[in-house]
């Protein structure tokens, strides 16, 4: 069994009406419930504010948005499957997708 | 509605019998057996907060929805403060430590039909074979059935720190053992399924045929064993396993018999001397259905049998009227299928019904032989009637004294009190 990341690209956190979140949450939670059914490992939406994007030591950006809002991540989600397809398949099922773009990525396991 | 202290304190302690089965039921099903503490805590809580806010302000129309909505935001706190140093139940753990489905997690355990689910999680783990018997029974009373510690200990006929010496054991056990909060599966369902039966089944004789006093208690417990069995019929997984129905038809037919077993005294009176028009007809005909429903399959089980003795009594419209000749069938049959001297015992009283006291006398003189029943004050009380029936007084008068020496319950040494005056 594999662990995948996938990265929610976009971000609509800082307008989104409440009613819009909690029914995007709703629709997130059924998909856990039924698609992943147990696979669903860890993940969290982000915040858009308290950010920062550090280039080195010396530069941090602190002014947000400092990237554009379609390529700011929400949120992550570490789910686990068999293989990529077997992810992209789960994945694609994810409601997020009609929003947002997901980034599905294999987790390096751990050495033996 | 009014909320005088007192109105509030009876709301809530009626309310919260109803009630904390099932609010412990579901915050176990969060939280883990492991943390079966925290979810008593929480319920206590709720119930601190209930006994506040109502006795201050208006009680909400819906008294029940309201605890549950306080209890749901009381565990959702929880989850808040303990995410970083407990982990929860091992399928909820990831799903409540995460934003993105704590909340609709949390929505779903308390949806009605998974409350039934976690209710009936609860029954199989307080049932658990691998713990001691009476350590099954106070659980069951304490988490299913929402007994404080000295009602449980009022239903047991025994001490407050009795019982919490078995709470401690019973939920160390649990941990030591890591008996899971799940709803066995296939072969093994109907094995833990029988377990399930039993400790319903003695829960309800304790509060049926118990010596104690205290008739409130002991009426709360035959209710309670019968909404256990009730529930065991709402869901699928064990609502087709026909003991079941005979065991709740079997309770049916006793508890319609409740309130005409006690005069006004709080006195027993005898099946012969019963006002048979107060006994529950809504209850005998919905344990006829149950019974009915019981049948059809292979198995004929000591509940099937003893609800069928019951159903004889509950239809004779007279004792003269009742059909000893069946009954004396039903108990052979009970007594090949679970020998015991309380069975034979009954055995040989039926006899008296059917062949006389002769018959009797001789049966439960080779029951005294025995001395199984040595310390049951049933047999000398039987020996006693049936040596009256034959005239002899000196022998029945000395039979029902020894028998009221046996029975710590005051209302049997009235019964026999009396009987002792008529010789």
């Amino acid at each position: 069994m594999n662990q995948f990341l996938i990265i929610v690209k976009g971000s609509d956190h800082s307008v989104a009406s409440q009613e819009k979140m909690q029914k995007r949450l709703e629709r997130f939670g059924e998909w856990v419930q039924k698609v992943l059914n147990g696979r669903f490992v860890a993940g969290a939406p982000l915040e858009d504010t308290d950010a920062r994007l550090l280039k080195s030591k010396t530069e941090v950006l602190t002014d947000g948005p400092f990237l554009e809002s379609k390529e700011m991540i929400s949120g992550y989600i570490v789910i686990s499957a068999n293989d990529i397809e077997e992810a992209t398949e789960l994945t694609k099922k994810c409601p997020l997708l009609d929003e947002f773009q997901l980034e599905l990525r294999r987790m390096k396991p751990m050495a033996q | 509605m009014s909320s005088s202290p007192g109105s509030v304190q009876a709301l809530v302690d009626h309310l919260f019998r109803h009630e904390a089965g099932r609010m412990v039921a579901i915050l176990t099903r969060l939280f883990g057996i492991h943390n079966l503490e925290l979810a008593e805590d929480i319920l206590q809580d709720t119930l601190h907060q209930a006994l506040k806010d109502w006795g201050q302000g208006p009680i909400p129309d819906n008294p029940s929805g309201w605890l549950m909505v306080v209890a749901k935001r009381k565990a959702i706190n929880a989850v808040r403060r303990e995410r970083l140093h407990r982990s929860f139940a091992k399928d909820m753990d990831a799903l409540l430590k995460s934003e993105w489905t704590a909340a609709y997690t949390m929505d779903q355990v308390f949806l009605e039909d998974e409350i039934k689910d976690s209710q009936l999680r609860m029954i199989f783990t307080c049932c658990h074979p691998a713990l001691p018997m009476e350590g099954q029974l106070a659980l069951t009373l304490k988490t299913l059935c929402g007994f404080s510690i000295p009602e449980i200990a009022a239903a047991l006929l025994t001490t407050e720190s009795n019982i919490n010496k078995r709470l401690y054991r019973v939920r160390e056990k649990i941990r030591n053992e890591e008996i899971p909060f799940t709803v066995p599966a296939g072969q093994l369902l109907l094995k833990r399924l029988d377990a399930v039966l039993l400790v319903i089944y003695l829960l309800f004789n304790e509060g049926y045929n118990s010596s104690g006093d205290n008739a409130v208690i002991r009426q709360d417990l035959c209710l309670e064993a019968m909404r256990l069995a009730v529930l065991l019929t709402e869901k699928a997984v064990t609502n087709t396993y026909q003991p079941v129905y005979a065991l709740l038809a079997l309770l049916c037919f006793h508890s319609a018999r409740f309130d005409a077993r006690m005069d006004t005294n709080n006195s027993l009176i005898v099946l012969e001397e019963q006002d048979r028009s107060r006994w529950n007809r809504e209850l005998i005909s919905q344990g006829l259905q149950f019974l009915s429903q019981s049948t059809g399959g292979n198995q004929v089980t000591a509940y099937h049998l003893e609800a069928a003795i019951a159903a004889e009594h509950c239809l004779a419209p007279d004792f003269p009227s009742t059909n000893w000749t069946r009954i004396h069938n039903y108990y052979t049959e009970l007594e090949k299928l679970k020998p015991s001297s309380v069975i034979r015992l009954n055995l040989a009283i039926v006899t008296g019904k059917t062949d006389g006291p002769h018959a009797a006398l001789r049966l439960l003189h080779n029951l005294e032989q025995n001395r199984a029943l040595d310390n049951y004050y049933l047999l000398d009380a039987s020996l006693g009637e049936f040596y009256q029936q034959l005239g002899k007084k000196e022998e029945a008068g000395t039979y029902f004294r020894r028998a009221q020496q046996l029975t710590r319950s005051t209302a049997i040494r009235e019964v026999l009190e009396k009987k002792i005056a008529r010789l």
